[in-house]
């Protein structure tokens, strides 16, 4: 059976969020096959890929991996922080509607 | 760690009390946001500080080693930077944003006497991370309110 969307469509999915300390979750318009992610604040980030599982990303550092998902859940322990995320597309984004 | 792991931060501004507080500019069209947010929100400054009051700032040391900044006033100020090395709140809580302001802060890091007509001499300052947290306080030790007020507290990675 043909595919009738290309294995990796490639399309950046880029978003800026802020983080505080309620848990917050960031869906993605499509699954991802890649995932960088930039802390820009002044405090330490937490994430996590599967909303119970939390890791922490410095202020001022960057993490990516290559993952496959829909959502992202972030936080902070104290305090606000600023973070750059951008998800490359497993498959193509579904079409903006007109 | 890789290089590109290396901390880079562009945004290091850790407290700011700015009196008079400036408006929020919209964005010039075409440029990205630079500051990331508007001014205000970065801006700690509420009321004129009465004379033998303070206002205290409480923020995460851990993401820097030192600490820098500047003080303009046109009043004396007593200004202090504290660090707290606690990991718990007295109830065995794990710090958060409502704990913060409830550890112990017992080493001192800058202790400084600020006088507007040594600007020169008492209006910048500089300190070395001794803990987890950090505490900046500035106190009013003038005579009257103040009018004026530019007080920035800046971390640096390296």
């Amino acid at each position: 059976m043909p595919l009738t969307l290309p294995a990796d469509a490639g399309d950046p999915m880029s978003v800026v969020l802020f983080a505080g300390s309620e848990i917050e979750c960031h869906e993605f318009p499509a699954a991802t096959r890649q995932v960088s992610l930039r802390n820009t604040g002044t405090n330490t980030l937490w994430v996590s890929l599967d909303g119970r599982s939390f890791f922490d990303v410095a202020a001022g550092t960057s993490w990516d991996d290559r993952v496959n998902i829909r959502q992202l859940w972030y936080c902070t322990q104290t305090g606000r922080t600023r973070l750059v995320v951008i998800g490359v597309a497993l498959l193509s984004l579904p079409a903006e509607d007109d | 760690v890789p290089l590109t792991h290396y901390p880079k931060t562009s945004d290091n501004l850790v407290f700011a009390w700015v009196q008079p507080p400036p408006p929020d500019a919209p964005l010039r069209e075409g440029l990205p946001d630079f500051l990331g947010r508007p001014f205000s929100e970065l801006n700690r400054f509420r009321e004129p500080i009465a004379p033998g009051e303070s206002v205290v700032g409480y923020h995460d040391a851990q993401p820097f080693t030192r600490f820098y900044g500047s003080l303009c006033c046109d009043q004396s100020l007593d200004v202090t930077l504290a660090f707290s090395n606690d990991e718990v709140d007295a109830n065995g809580q794990l710090v958060c944003d409502e704990s913060i302001d409830s550890l112990n802060y017992d080493a001192l890091g800058v202790h400084q006497i600020y006088d507007p007509k040594k600007q020169e001499q008492t209006g910048k300052f500089f300190g070395l991370i001794f803990g987890r947290w950090i505490r900046f306080e500035i106190k009013n030790v003038g005579d009257e309110a103040t009018t004026i007020l530019r007080a920035y507290v800046r971390g640096s990675v390296f």
